[in-house]
């Protein structure tokens, strides 16, 4: 279990949760992030925000919001 | 006998295509407007087809059907409140499952429901075998494969919209079953709800529960106002607080699981993937375009090039408008006999109308580059790359937007694209800082003054510098909102990235139009009435100078004892700390209506009363004539202009788009005014003090 800042480019990872409020909880489902679904991380910069591959579509995340979702290893 | 009416209604993810299909279903027959009370764009068409005439709705793209956004809520209650008779749900093929999610949520609407299998040629590309039939089966809708940017599809799509009218093609919408859990707790509250018969009849009920299990603000609203209201709160609470035990999670998401279930089940049966997902173009661009260090200089030359290609392309077009308006002006002056009504033409209406018109190209040029980027694809990673340096400022990435809109372009298309901005207070903030760009009516006012009083070498270097502050100024004024004002965190950015794409001629030559007709509507009706106003404010009353007076002191004499001289002068006092007399302050205030204006202003005040037409073009000439002028008052009014409170029209739709608040209308009109005097004083008395224009 990790943050999703920690993560490295490339590597295949599963959403286990997010600590944000109903509306951006709601806005990650909408983009196909619930608990367990599998993400790959396209590309990183830094500690800073990240894009990643959410059921073959990219999506862009901020920093602020990458550090509030919590990933494990595929 | 009359047609035959088809309600028909397009919902879909953004970035599905959903526009290139309205384009094609409707033409140029589009209607754009907004849904009552919000500002959500509405847009309509009209078709004709096998003698029926079909109404098209194009309801705002939207990735579900929750009560989050303006956007979802305005498409839900379109859905349920006017009686469509089908609902167009263009799905991108190529991005299925994520697509599908808001399928699940129109099913639940209980109206018929065709699919348009949109971008199906990417999909094939990717390796994608999708077997049509079947997934219409399993669904319960109407599918048709369509390729909207190639037009493919067009007609096989009204084809099946026609027989989902007629009942031909039955499209029962399956039921999602959420599970033996859900499903009893489900039967619990309808027995409930049912009782409230008025319900019954205006809601699809089984929407209602699933939306007041997923806790849905407005929906508990309704059952609230019901006559069940105690009872079905209560059970809600009870059901919901069972599936949280059951789950060990909120019914949200249990909810939201069960359908990316049901999508993935469906697509395992239909679905063949010849070719394993592997990195596409998409994705090698983007490792450049993404790149940390890279990124930020990329985005740079991009609006380089887009200001690059504007000003390219448009400047000769523009020369013809102005010796347009120049012929126009000399042919009026031949032909109307001299006196008051020859004035009139050609100062007041010729002159007032062509300055406006005379930037249009430059403005559709601006905004055809714009929508080129818009729809490759690149404004969305522009957004995200620009992210983490506007929320420093208090701004968000989407933000960059509408003040790109505004630069050389115009505000209130610009005011209208903060939209996209999810967050009220992100949105508000945004449009507080949008006027301070400088849009493409103050651009002429630059150009005067700079061409008049700098030499021709210092000239572009000024005007970087205008670019320059305008960014520094919208910035900081945001930095200090959000630190003062409107206080709190910047919301996250979660953004899809859609695949690059090559953008459609039809489709970036009508978002071209959209947004320069907001321009041209504002130039069409305000400023033909002002222009001439503003002139029989110079014209009148009419004095009659003494026997032997100069032509030139006639002219001055006229200008000082006019309605628009006399508010000049009272408003002197005011402006003369910034190095204005009354001339300044009249076209300051003239400005207001259109920051053209300024400029056509001191037009009228140079060239009224001199017999020669030919003359009244330089005005830049005259302005160096003018004694009164020195380089350091032009530069003190240039900031003014820059800054101080945005054209009539742009306050009208800031009031409207800040949903009718007063208040905040209010505000940016004292900050800009403000803050403008307050830099103008200190340029000008700052400049003085130094030894400059003395």
């Amino acid at each position: 279990m990790k943050n999703l800042i920690h993560a490295k480019a490339n590597s295949h990872l599963i959403f286990v949760s997010a600590n944000g409020g109903r509306g951006v909880m709601q806005r990650l489902t909408d983009m196909g992030l619930i608990p367990g679904e599998k993400l790959m991380v396209l590309h990183k910069s830094g500690f800073g925000p990240v894009t990643v591959l959410i059921k073959g579509a990219k999506v862009a995340l901020g920093d602020g919001l990458a550090a509030k979702i919590i990933v494990k290893e595929e | 006998m009359g047609k035959k009416k088809v309600a028909i209604a397009l919902s879909g993810n953004p970035n599905s295509g959903k526009s290139t299909i309205f384009n094609n279903l409707t033409g140029a027959h589009q209607h754009v407007g907004n849904y009552p009370g919000v500002t959500v764009e509405k847009k309509e068409g009209k078709l004709n087809f096998q003698g029926y005439e079909i109404n098209v709705v194009d309801l705002p793209g939207t990735y579900s059907l929750s009560a989050y956004s303006d956007d979802e809520i305005v498409a839900r209650d379109f859905i349920i409140k006017e009686k469509l008779d089908v609902i167009v749900h263009i799905v991108d093929s190529s991005n299925l499952e994520r697509n599908l999610y808001l399928t699940t949520q129109l099913m639940e609407l209980e109206v018929p429901l065709v699919l348009a299998m949109n971008m199906s040629d990417m999909a094939e590309k990717k390796g994608q075998d999708m077997d049509y039939t079947k997934l219409a089966e399993l669904l319960g809708v109407a599918i048709v494969p369509t390729v909207g940017n190639k037009n493919k599809g067009t007609k096989e799509l009204l084809e099946t919209i026609v027989k989902v009218y007629k009942g031909k093609i039955k499209t029962k919408g399956v039921r999602i079953d959420y599970g033996p859990e859900l499903r009893d707790e489900m039967n619990k509250l309808d027995k409930v709800v049912k009782r409230d018969i008025s319900l019954v009849g205006r809601y699809p009920l089984r929407w209602l529960i699933v939306k007041m299990l997923e806790n849905d603000s407005l929906v508990l609203d309704i059952l609230s106002k019901s006559s069940v209201a105690q009872e079905a709160i209560a059970q809600n609470e009870k059901s919901r607080q069972h599936i949280k035990l059951h789950f060990g999670d909120i019914p949200e998401t249990i909810i939201a699981d069960r359908r990316y279930g049901f999508i993935s089940g469906a697509c395992m049966e239909t679905l063949k993937l010849s070719i394993e997902q592997r990195h596409d173009l998409s994705d090698r661009i983007d490792k450049v375009i993404l790149n940390r260090i890279l990124g930020i200089p990329i985005f740079a030359l991009v609006m380089y090039a887009i200001f690059k290609f504007t000003f390219t392309f448009s400047e000769p077009i523009v020369g013809w408008f102005e010796k347009f308006f120049e012929w126009m002006g000399g042919i009026a002056a031949i032909y109307i006999p001299e006196g008051l009504f020859q004035s009139f033409v050609v100062d007041g209406l010729i002159g007032g109308v062509g300055g406006v018109l005379g930037f249009f190209p430059l403005v559709l040029f601006m905004f055809f580059a714009i929508a080129f980027f818009e729809d490759s694809g690149y404004m969305a990673r522009a957004a995200f790359v620009m992210d983490k340096l506007m929320s420093k400022f208090g701004l968000h990435g989407k933000s960059f937007l509408p003040m790109m809109i505004s630069t050389n372009g115009c505000v209130v298309p610009g005011l209208m694209a903060t939209r996209t901005l999810e967050s009220k207070k992100d949105r508000l903030i945004t449009m507080m800082v949008t006027p301070f760009m400088i849009c493409g009516a103050k651009l002429p006012i630059f150009a005067l003054f700079i061409g008049a009083f700098f030499p021709a070498k210092q000239g572009a270097n000024i005007m970087f510098l205008m670019y320059v502050l305008s960014v520094i100024i919208a910035f900081g004024s945001a930095w200090i909102l959000k630190k003062f004002v409107l206080k709190g965190e910047t919301s996250h950015f979660v953004m899809e990235l859609p695949p690059y794409r090559i953008p459609t001629i039809k489709g970036l030559l009508l978002k071209m139009w959209e947004r320069g007709w907001m321009y041209l509507k504002k130039a069409g009706t305000i400023i033909v009435l002002i222009s001439i106003i503003i002139w029989a404010g110079f014209t009148f009353p009419q004095i009659s100078p003494g026997e032997g007076a100069s032509e030139e002191t006639t002219t001055f004499i006229q200008m000082e004892q006019s309605y628009a001289g006399r508010i000049g002068k009272f408003v002197e006092p005011v402006v003369k700390p910034i190095g204005m007399d009354w001339r300044g302050g009249v076209a300051l205030i003239t400005g207001v209506v259109a920051k053209e204006v300024v400029v056509s202003t001191f037009g009228t005040m140079y060239s009224l009363g001199e017999v020669d037409v030919e003359d009244a073009g330089s005005l830049q000439e005259a302005l160096q004539k003018d004694k009164f002028w020195n380089p350091l008052k032009a530069l003190a009014f240039l900031m003014f202009c820059l800054i101080y409170l945005p054209c009539f029209v742009a306050i009208a739709v800031f009031y409207r788009e800040s949903g009718s608040q007063l208040k905040w209308t209010l505000f940016l009109i004292f900050w800009t005014t403000v803050m403008a005097w307050g830099v103008s004083f200190i340029v000008y008395q700052g400049g003085r003090l130094l030894g400059f224009g003395v």
